[in-house]
């Protein structure tokens, strides 16, 4: 089964399939203000006839392409492709400055080839235990698990202010409420509407909050970027990697780790893995940090990248997305009916080993098309924001059309876009809102149902469930430090 | 931007996220409360089955609809205590407010038609189809508009270039994708 998976990526239509994602989230990821859950968020429409193979090749893809395609703006035009690519920005572009340009763009992929290495690695490695573990949980823990998921991801993405991240979450939990309650079939806020009796697609919402959103947000706003005349020879400097072999493995696991926690993703993993780097490095290297670091870009980049495979371990092993790219991914995932959570490997077999295929595949398409596609990507830069962002709304409607071909979903969508800008304009983050509204059911029924079992026993039954306590002390330490840092601030 | 990194205490994946003009704080949390009220209004309206509150349909609505609102009125309360009314005034005359509606409301109005008018007629192109419907002409419509607003060049370039994108999305989704087209 595990062969029969893997070879099964190998068909050329397959690797075409991978090839093409890759090149689009490379292009994607260069342009600036374009992020890559904005693509994966956008193409999920796109995958909607295609076969459940094809849509995984194209999704996993795209998202490997665009994490790495930030890196090019950053470092030539000093705006960075994707929020993610800021300390590569400042270091790579210190160093374009100084006639390196081609050096930095080298380190830059090679050590996101390393990074998505060791993400992967560590994926393969993990998850049979995570899913051992997941395996034993019941409704009260998954309720915790849900709560603690959103949680996590309001505090990770809101930094100072985690209620904002919270309360955000917990409206994805209420708009995730709409519709015929699973339990006893009772309608819930649907105000006798018969679109809202399946509740609201979370396709609409994503390609709202993370789409028409930045359109709103980014349309007044026009900045002319400065165009590279030429970025020099482009150096792979094995080198310079040669010497950071600690560095890219120190960051392979901060990005890894990252990833695999809810709604943390590639901004926290560079910035933190930059911060460390800079903490760690000698003190001749340190002086260089700022003004042009390959030890810091390799921070950056190898991070930023291994939280790719990071993400996919509580997405596929707990069906709990770690970012909101890995929750567009969800999206289209379960468009095909494809489960995600403890029971992937009985509901679909060899599932996990095509993915753990497809992203290997696709990062060797990466370090091959991102060397290819750089020259083309600097044409690209001229290009106003005032040309593609009106060009990208179509294909927004288009994508929330094509999940269910219901034109009610094009509501839902201008709705969230409103909504999140409204968010945005009042320095909410918006990532928790997909995470609420995609695990709400989840903690809705799983909260019921665990409350019907423990009125049925008695209190010890409760102090019995060990998994249950450790992950509820979790989810206080969250909510306390959460506090702590609103105290401080 | 460098010292900018170094001074950050917790890193946010969210980088707009944070401390908004209290102004903000004050009008967007009040507009939350309201919502929340409603929302909290309408969740006690839901039947509770056998008269068993523990798996009501409204009881995780209402347990987060109260945690919500008991955070909205801590950031309320905050944007009071900072709310100086002369800064905010000022604050407030800054904003261009026609520069950041054009482009929702043409959204909107692009939504509008797109959902409310529907027809379809099949130009054949060889083998091919080309579907003149709602989507290919409120595209070009629209995007054209979009176009000269933001993009700040000539007429014809915007509407040449508007013309072959709603005509390309219209021709791949349907013989491509087999995707059908909104409205059609």
């Amino acid at each position: 089964m595990i062969y029969e998976s893997i070879i099964n990526v190998f068909q050329p239509f397959l690797l075409l399939i991978i090839v093409t994602g890759v090149s689009l989230g490379i292009i994607w990821g260069a342009l600036p203000g374009l992020s890559t859950t904005m693509a994966m968020a956008l193409l999920i429409g796109f995958t909607s006839t295609m076969s459940q193979d094809v849509a995984i090749c194209f999704m996993l893809g795209v998202y490997t392409g665009s994490v790495f395609g930030g890196a090019i703006s950053a470092i030539l035009i000093n705006i960075p492709g994707t929020p993610d690519a800021v300390p590569t920005m400042i270091e790579g572009h210190a160093l374009a400055k100084k006639g390196e340009a081609g050096t930095a763009l080298g380190t830059s992929i090679f050590g996101s080839f390393i990074g998505n290495w060791v993400g992967i690695l560590l994926l393969i490695f993990l998850m049979p235990f995570l899913i051992a573990v997941a395996l034993k949980f019941k409704s009260w823990e998954m309720f915790l698990l849900s709560i603690i998921g959103i949680s996590v991801c309001g505090t990770m993405c809101s930094g100072e202010i985690p209620i904002k991240g919270w309360i955000v979450g917990f409206i994805g939990i209420l708009i995730a409420m709409v519709g015929i309650d699973p339990i006893y079939g009772i309608e819930r806020y649907t105000f006798d509407n018969p679109n809202l009796y399946d509740g609201f697609s979370y396709i609409p919402i994503l390609i709202g909050l993370f789409g028409i959103c930045e359109i709103i947000k980014t349309l007044p706003n026009e900045n002319k970027s400065p165009i590279p005349k030429s970025i020099g020879k482009l150096f792979l400097p094995f080198s310079i990697l040669k010497k950071y072999v600690f560095t890219a493995f120190r960051s392979g696991l901060i990005g890894t780790f990252i990833g695999a926690l809810p709604g943390a993703g590639a901004n926290v993993a560079s910035f933190l893995s930059y911060d460390i780097g800079r903490k760690q490095a000698s003190t001749e290297e340190r002086k260089k940090w700022g003004k042009g670091s390959y030890e810091a870009i390799v921070c950056a980049e190898v991070a930023n990248n291994a939280n790719i495979g990071g993400s996919m371990l509580p997405t596929l092993a707990l069906g709990i997305p770690g970012n909101a790219a890995a929750a567009a991914l969800l999206a289209a995932l379960t468009m095909k009916n494809v489960v995600v959570g403890p029971t992937i490997e009985i509901d679909h077999p060899g599932l996990v080993y095509f993915i753990y295929a497809v992203l290997l595949i696709a990062n060797f398409f990466m370090y091959a098309m991102a060397i290819a596609l750089i020259k083309p990507c600097i044409k690209l830069f001229s290009l106003s924001r005032g040309l593609l962002l009106p060009l990208i709304i179509p294909v927004c409607i288009l994508g929330a059309y094509a999940a269910r071909l219901n034109l009610s979903d094009l509501w839902i969508m201008f709705f969230a876009g409103i909504f999140g800008y409204f968010l945005t304009m009042s320095k909410y983050p918006t990532a928790p809102a997909v995470l609420g509204v995609i695990l709400g059911p989840m903690a809705d029924e799983n909260l019921r149902r665990s409350l019907m079992i423990f009125s049925e026993k008695n209190i010890n039954y409760f102090f019995e469930q060990y998994i249950g306590l450790i992950l509820l002390l979790i989810f206080i330490y969250v909510i306390y430090d959460g506090i702590k840092r609103l105290k401080m601030n | 931007m460098n010292n900018n990194l170094n001074k950050k205490e917790y890193i946010s994946e969210d980088e707009g996220a944070g401390n908004a003009a209290p102004l903000i704080e004050v009008f967007s949390s009040l507009f939350l409360i309201l919502f929340l009220i409603w929302f909290l209004f309408e969740s006690f309206k839901i039947s509770v089955p056998d008269n068993n509150f523990l798996t009501a349909p409204s009881l995780l609505p209402i347990i987060f609809s109260i945690s919500i609102l008991l955070m909205l009125l801590l950031i309320f309360k905050k944007g009071i205590k900072n709310l100086k009314l002369k800064k905010e005034i000022i604050l407030l005359k800054s904003i261009s407010y026609i520069k950041n509606l054009i482009s929702p409301i043409i959204l909107f109005l692009y939504i509008f038609l797109l959902t409310n008018i529907t027809f379809s007629y099949d130009l054949r192109i060889f083998n091919l189809s080309l579907n003149v419907g709602p989507f290919l002409i409120f595209t070009f419509i629209f995007t054209t508009l979009l176009l000269f607003i933001y993009w700040k060049t000539k007429i014809i370039n915007c509407i040449i270039t508007s013309l072959v994108w709603s005509m390309f999305l219209s021709f791949s989704f349907t013989n491509f994708f087999n995707i059908p087209l909104p409205g059609s």
